[in-house]
């Protein structure tokens, strides 16, 4: 009896503290001005939070100096932060200093694993490459980031929120699979992410042996078939490569021949996910990609694609691209001088999307990081004393003027101001433009920079617009593969395509390699459908289908 | 001499062929490296036995790089200072616990042999290191696992097996004290086991990255091999669509470039280092103290 009755008071007592610690939780999260632990330093910083209506710049700068302590993830160009101009005149602004751990970007996982495990939180993570997906999703499920969603107004972030209800398809973007949002994105919205993969051919080869650029895949045939026996570059050995790609997960969507397969009526992607009238599709168990593999096959029979596609890696492809004698007829990549060169760059022309043997003209269309939008690149912890200052302090960031600077250098150091128009200037001597921006503004930031702002107030770099241009004119009326965009899955729902994946993956890469090669794809496809079914890909299927159908409502 | 008989004759010849194909096996990779750093990276691929298209500019953009020269210093200092600390811990330490007339040996030894088969993990370790206020910094670097309790058994068992008890009864009746007879007698009998455990944890601190990688947040205190893993990590970024694009092209060129002459230039103090010690373990062997 006696034991029964303390059993009770024990578990009401501990009912009793778990709800005083939730409802402490609440009024901190709810009015964001918490009784401080530490007046001495933080009492005067808030009073300018608690005088309500201070949108707009209103609030900056503040009257006394709040520190906040946050942590980055460096890219491998970019200096110190708190050496950036950006930061020096945002400070210089708001009156918020900011204490920087920025991490090395090759130490970037370690640390950050220690600093979240360890339990020794910043206020703020900021940038791209300090957080990834997972680690939002999963640190913000137990509480150690804190939900911004009741951040997200017009009083407190007028500019996010002004984006945000101009286009609410960003709100689904954001949304975590519980409902939250844990992270700011970091949105550069430009056509040049649609596709990632652009096809290139050697102009001084085609017009050395009088052909024109390829329509179709028999002239494409043809073409690497003349480049093959016709020794275009001349130097009397039969050393020329017609066409090289790469195969690998990691690098498949953008330098291997997925869009390729679109001549057959629906291309190919890494994962072999895409989106189809709101249905998810595998590309690599429906009948195209069957025909594409077989036809593809002659091409590696005939030795007119390289055979080291398969199994090379990057580097392989651009040593075969570089060099003064040409060897390389033909490549996929995001542009020509990635693989072959500045010196060479000009001699490569776009392959526009090929019309294949049955009339069918696709090209794939690249949804997967959402148009340039990554939606990891802010978060707050619990850990943070001025959650609406530390807000109000990062909506500054997306005006349109703050975004271009955080992500191309201050106006006046990298920028100059030309009739509106904001154009990089010239580096300093011993710099590259681009050292210059990464030394000077964090760029992997958090911040927006709308497609309607390119080519109005920021001048659009050369080879985006070549890139963009080239898209436009060749790709973009063929794009009819959508590819699955970039949604938020739930922790589990990741762990489970990641086993299910790896599997799959693997096995219709291997499959599809060996059939490439050496054929057998009719004797052989059906059973390695059955062996999909085994592999449960339909399971898959059905998870990506789930949080389709989540994104789609969160709009 | 006698006739050697045509399977004798065989036998050599078949041996011989085994030695050199393994040789081969063992040597091609190393002077592959060696090869490919004085090649052009483009033209490596297609090098074999000699260089395709010979090329230094590997080895001037290694000279001109002020981080691989920071990273060399430092691994030095690490290497050396650690090495020190280790010996000066290490030695004393084995020594003691080789004595027989130590009290509670057993009980010391079996918290060493503990820690080999059961550590605190790695946050736990990191929070004591930050806590003691060693990150970035080059304590961090040489004061955690001052001690390995491998190289301590080993030193240990080295004392027990060449140092006799009948030396150090000789010692005392001549009145040498404990620290003088394992400053006079026990260290100058035991080069060959000093040149091994210099080896040891030379080798390991020089090796060694992970400890770097958690603890210091500093380029300027990054050990060579840290500065190495960051070249050939950075190369990845470039699949990351969100990064600029024009000068990806030049940074994988440009670590292609040093990436085998980095190889060379850090595997060349250990490969300086050890023809010495090796002269060490043969000395070390041959010296005894009681003849006969």
């Amino acid at each position: 009896m006696n034991n029964r009755r303390k059993k009770l008071l024990v578990s009401f007592l501990s009912v009793m503290m778990s709800v005083s610690v939730l409802s402490a939780c609440a009024g901190n999260n709810n009015d964001g001005v918490e009784p401080s632990k530490e007046p001495n330093q933080t009492e005067a910083a808030q009073t300018p939070e608690a005088t309500d209506g201070g949108g707009e710049q209103g609030v900056f700068p503040i009257a006394e100096k709040v520190t906040l302590e946050m942590v980055t993830c460096k890219h491998p160009n970019n200096g110190p932060f708190e050496e950036m101009d950006f930061f020096k005149q945002y400070e210089e602004k708001t009156n918020v200093q900011i204490e920087w751990t920025d991490i090395e970007f090759a130490q970037c996982e370690e640390q950050r694993n220690l600093i979240l495990a360890s339990g020794e939180l910043p206020d703020a993570f900021y940038g791209t490459l300090a957080l990834t997906g997972n680690d939002v999703i999963n640190y913000g499920g137990q509480g150690m980031l804190v939900p911004l969603e009741q951040y997200i107004t017009k009083e407190t972030m007028p500019n996010l929120t002004a984006l945000i209800e101009q286009n609410p398809k960003y709100k689904a973007m954001l949304t975590a699979p519980d409902g939250h949002i844990y992270s700011l994105p970091s949105i550069r919205e430009l056509m040049l992410w649609l596709s990632p993969d652009m096809m290139y051919l050697n102009k001084e080869w085609l017009d050395k042996l009088e052909l024109a650029v390829p329509t179709t895949t028999d002239e494409l045939r043809t073409v690497l078939e003349a480049f093959k026996t016709k020794d275009p570059n001349g130097n009397g050995k039969n050393d020329e490569i017609p066409f090289s790609f790469l195969w690998d997960f990691a690098n498949y969507n953008v330098m291997g021949i997925g869009s390729l397969f679109g001549t057959f009526g629906r291309a190919d992607s890494a994962n072999h996910i895409f989106v189809e009238d709101g249905k998810v599709v595998f590309s690599a168990k429906e009948p195209e990609y069957k025909e594409a593999i077989q036809y593809y096959h002659s091409y590696f029979k005939d030795g007119l694609f390289d055979k080291e596609s398969l199994a090379q890696d990057r580097n392989q492809l651009v040593g075969k691209g570089s060099g003064t004698e040409q060897r390389l007829g033909g490549f996929f990549s995001w542009n020509a001088f990635s693989v072959v060169g500045v010196d060479n760059d000009p001699k490569y022309v776009l392959v526009p999307a090929l019309k294949g043997p049955n009339g069918d003209q696709v090209w794939r269309k690249s949804l997967s990081n959402n148009q340039g939008v990554n939606p990891f690149a802010f978060s707050m912890t619990a850990a943070n004393e001025h959650p609406e200052l530390t807000m109000q302090w990062i909506d500054l960031s997306y005006a349109t003027d703050t975004s271009i600077e955080a992500g191309w250098g201050p106006i006046g150091t990298t920028l100059e101001d030309k009739d509106g128009t904001l154009t990089l200037k010239e580096a300093p001597a011993g710099l590259t433009t681009d050292q210059y921006v990464f030394k000077t503004a964090p760029v992997e930031a958090p911040y927006a920079i709308l497609e309607n702002t390119y080519g109005t107030r920021l001048a659009m770099a050369d080879k985006d617009k070549v890139k963009i241009d080239g898209i436009k004119e060749n790709y973009l009326p063929y794009m009819t593969s959508e590819t699955f965009p970039g949604v938020l899955f739930t922790a589990e729902e990741s762990q489970k395509i990641k086993t299910l994946d790896t599997d799959i993956n693997s096995y219709v890469n291997q499959t599809s390699a060996k059939w490439l090669l050496q054929g057998g794809v009719d004797g052989e496809w059906d059973k390695y459908l059955a062996d999909l079914q085994k592999m449960k890909v339909d399971e898959l299927i059905s998870i990506y289908q789930t949080a389709y159908d989540r994104f789609k409502s969160a709009q | 001499m006698f006739k050697r008989s045509l399977a004798d004759i065989w036998f050599d010849r078949v041996n011989m062929l085994l030695i050199v194909t393994g040789l081969a096996i063992i040597v091609y990779p190393l002077y592959f490296v060696v090869l490919a750093s004085v090649t052009d990276p483009g033209a490596v691929q297609m090098t074999l036995f000699w260089p395709e298209k010979f090329s230094l500019e590997g080895y001037k953009k290694i000279l001109d790089s002020d981080n691989l020269w920071v990273g060399y210093k430092n691994s030095f200092v690490y290497a050396i200072l650690g090495t020190i600390i280790n010996l000066c811990l290490t030695l004393p330490a084995a020594y003691a616990l080789s004595r027989k007339d130590m009290k509670g040996r057993s009980t010391v030894m079996l918290f060493i042999t503990f820690t080999m088969f059961f550590s605190g993990g790695l946050i736990p370790t990191y929070l004591t290191v930050k806590e003691l206020g060693l990150l970035d910094s080059v304590w961090a670097m040489v004061i955690p696992n001052a001690v390995g309790a491998w190289n301590l058994i080993i030193a240990r068992t080295f004392f027990q097996s060449t140092i006799p008890d009948e030396l150090l009864e000789a010692a005392k009746i001549d009145g040498c004290s404990d620290a003088k007879f394992f400053w006079k007698m026990v260290l100058p009998l035991s080069q060959a086991l000093i040149a091994i455990m210099v080896l040891f944890y030379g080798v390991a601190h020089w090796n060694s990255y992970f400890n770097a990688l958690i603890y210091l947040r500093d380029q300027e205190l990054f050990p060579l091999q840290l500065v190495l893993r960051s070249i050939l990590i950075e190369n990845q970024i470039s699949n990351d669509m969100m990064t600029d694009m024009s000068s990806m092209g030049d940074q994988l060129r440009a670590a292609e470039l040093i990436k085998y002459g980095m190889i060379i230039i850090a595997a060349l103090p250990l490969l300086i280092l050890y023809p010495f010690l090796q002269n060490y373990f043969v000395k070390g062997v041959m010296i005894g103290s009681i003849k006969g």
